[in-house]
């Protein structure tokens, strides 16, 4: 084999990438805009004139250059990257440190037959690589080799020339796919639009006076006369239907948008397993395959919200080393997401996975003495401000503790910590639930503490941190607690293999 | 007779019976003239605020001299029974930290899972003669293991010993970045 890499470019269409790429970043850069704003008159024409063309020349030549500087080479046991225009970089990446690998197919590339490879590693520190403009066969190749999928280059070369993407049937060990039902309801699981809520409702209250317009227009009709009486007599009922209607518009709104973003985000969604290699592809617009390979996962999470809990549904994501950290432009790591999932095939995951069906222990009922005393003693002091500035007796505030102490005990029912010689868990909840699961022996870091206040009762915290988050199990008894340190220390220090 | 007798957890010592080892008790030095400068900004504070505001009421002084007091007693009580139990564990295969009496704290770690190690010192901790080691694992900043208040020697020792133990995973080079 040559001793001398081969340094490729990217395709030429790639220069679609590096434009949404530095249109993101300079999307960061708006204050950079408020001097224009607020320059006056003078310094908007000047800025119009020459500033604005000029930054157009060079945002177009700083997009071609990032292009024509990009430049890679695949050796036996690693990639090597040169990027950057005025900063320079030669990225090295050993395949064994990749965590997960991605190919997203954007809609600008997928006339061409081109793909982006998205490469995570961990180690000291997360870092994330992008190569776009691979063709998708190459790609893909790439992708299994880093990975070590038991597929061959033959193989996948025959199933692209056929247009088969991914594992076939006769090969797969596992294969999950979610219908447009399903996906929905992802969206209304998880809405992370809802923090638009307090905007929405005003928003649509504004219908009003356009609902006075139209009334307004039929002036002189009978039809007026009627509504007028209608809502004249009806007032204070006229406006808390409109209320209601205002903020439940407003949440369909919310919820449809959610649906529609999460149908984008996860259409025709396949998840599959050959071997130890674990593969979704989904999207509508930017078709993104994510890959990860089994031994790499440290940690497992399934959660159940409120309204997934009312659609008998979980979702389930599996973490990597270094998906806690944000990495160098902040953003937070892509995790290996599988939206929906009804009992049965979590239970089906959840074999694949080896993940047990644990008897959950309990931890100390101290914990609702100790919760509820505290939640209840912050409530009663600020009911006490509350009622003395009213003038009401302060003694109502006492009925902080029973509520306190109620949803103490619903925290303490719902909370179990498990352990066995394979993994540790922790369940949480309140209406919903949220368990994560930890492969013990990835255990990175575990501290014992004995807080003074849980001393009397010789109670203690274990935290256990994996390398994608901590798990806390509180107030457990110092024995108990210790033997759990104790037993993950024995299977870290005896693990074999790789983990990461 | 098995050449590879299986171990049991019942057959390992329990970290309390292990031989810990103190920290340098020149960390007490290094605690205490921490806690001079900041109990000398804290309690100068409120006066300071108010200063500005014009006037230096009653109250202030109370406070003022209320937080210098805490910190000498920090000073005086605090430091020596801190210095006293902070102590630390090198096994074969682990690593262990823990602080504190009242408030207990063990901090454990395999050496199988330490990513890299650094030794450092602050200008105060060069001029004491002490340095802390760091371990670093794959979980990110929180699941680091620092240990305080070691004489220099004896932290590089230790990284030594620990980087040539057997159990360290092989060179972690994930990414390598150099500048052209």
């Amino acid at each position: 084999m040559s001793q001398v890499s081969e340094w490729h470019r990217v395709s030429p269409i790639a220069i679609v990438f590096f434009l949404f790429d530095s249109l993101r970043h300079a999307i960061g850069l708006w204050p950079a805009l408020v001097p224009v704003l607020a320059g006056g008159e003078h310094f908007r024409a000047l800025f119009w004139a020459y500033g604005l063309p000029g930054l157009l020349v060079v945002f177009v030549t700083s997009i071609f250059l990032h292009y024509w500087f990009f430049r890679y080479t695949v050796e036996a046991d690693r990639i090597q990257l040169h990027t950057g225009v005025l900063n320079r970089k030669r990225l090295t990446l050993y395949f064994e440190r990749v965590q997960q690998a991605d190919i997203a197919e954007p809609f600008y590339f997928r006339p061409f037959g081109l793909a982006t490879l998205g490469l995570e590693s961990a180690g000291s520190r997360q870092q994330e690589v992008d190569i776009p403009g691979l063709r998708v066969v190459d790609a893909q190749a790439l992708k299994d080799r880093i990975l070590e999928q038991r597929r061959t280059l033959a193989l996948i070369r025959e199933d692209s020339e056929a247009g088969r993407v991914g594992p076939q049937l006769d090969e797969l060990d596992y294969e999950l796919r979610l219908g447009w039902r399903e996906i929905a309801r992802h969206g209304l699981m998880y809405n992370g639009l809802l923090f638009l809520a307090p905007v929405m409702a005003p928003l649509v209250h504004n219908m009003g006076p356009s609902m006075e317009e139209w009334i307004l227009a039929l002036e002189g009709t009978a039809i007026h006369q009627l509504l007028v009486n209608v809502i004249s007599s009806n007032l204070a009922w006229l406006v808390a239907i409109i209320s209601v209607f205002a903020v439940l518009s407003g949440l369909f709104i919310l919820f449809s948008i959610s649906v529609l973003i999460a149908l984008v985000r996860f259409w025709d969604y396949r998840l599959t397993r050959v071997g130890d290699q674990f593969q979704y592809r989904a999207g509508l617009a930017t078709v993104k395959t994510r890959g990860f390979h089994l031994h790499k996962l440290q940690q497992v999470t399934v959660s159940q919200g409120i309204v997934a809990r009312l659609l008998k549904r979980y979702s389930l994501t599996i973490s990597k080393a270094g998906g806690a950290a944000p990495t160098a432009d902040g953003q937070h790591s892509k995790r290996f997401l599988i939206p929906v999932l009804n009992h049965q095939t979590l239970t089906k995951i959840k074999s694949q996975l080896a993940i047990p069906d644990g008897e959950w222990r309990r931890i100390s009922a101290a914990y609702i003495f100790w919760r509820g005393g505290i939640m209840g003693s912050v409530v009663a002091i600020l009911l006490v401000i509350t009622l003395l500035s009213r003038d009401m007796s302060p003694l109502y505030a006492l009925l902080a503790y029973p509520l306190s102490l109620l949803m103490a005990w619903r925290y303490w029912w719902c909370f179990g910590i498990y352990q066995s010689s394979q993994w540790l868990a922790v369940k949480t909840g309140f209406i919903g639930s949220q368990l994560v699961w930890l492969p013990i022996g990835k255990a990175q870091k575990v501290t014992l503490n004995e807080p003074p206040w849980l001393k009397p009762w010789r109670l203690s915290v274990l935290s256990v941190w994996g390398a994608d988050g901590k798990i806390d199990m509180p107030y457990l008894p110092l024995a108990t607690a210790e033997g759990i340190r104790d037993q993950t220390l024995y299977r870290v220090v005896t693990f074999g293999g790789k983990w990461l | 007779m098995s050449f590879n007798p299986p171990v049991s957890i019942e057959q390992l010592r329990t970290l309390d019976d292990e031989p810990w080892q103190p920290v340098s008790p020149r960390y007490a030095t290094q605690l205490r003239i921490y806690l001079l400068i900041y109990g000398a900004v804290f309690s100068a504070l409120p006066w300071f605020l108010m200063s500005l505001e014009g006037e230096v009421r009653a109250w202030t002084a109370l406070v003022s001299g209320g937080l210098g007091l805490l910190f000498l007693a920090l000073i005086v009580f605090w430091v020596p029974r801190r210095v006293r139990h902070t102590q630390y564990l090198l096994r074969q295969l682990d690593m262990h930290m823990r602080t504190g009496l009242l408030w207990r704290r063990t901090t454990s770690v395999g050496i199988n899972r330490i990513q890299h190690m650094e030794v450092t010192q602050g200008p105060l901790e060069r001029g004491l003669g002490l340095s802390r080691l760091v371990l670093y694992t794959a979980g990110g900043m929180k699941s680091d293991l620092v240990l305080p208040g070691l004489p220099s020697e004896t932290a590089r020792r230790l990284k030594v010993k620990i980087l040539g133990s057997p159990e360290r995973p092989e060179s972690e080079s994930g990414i390598d970045e150099s500048g052209e």
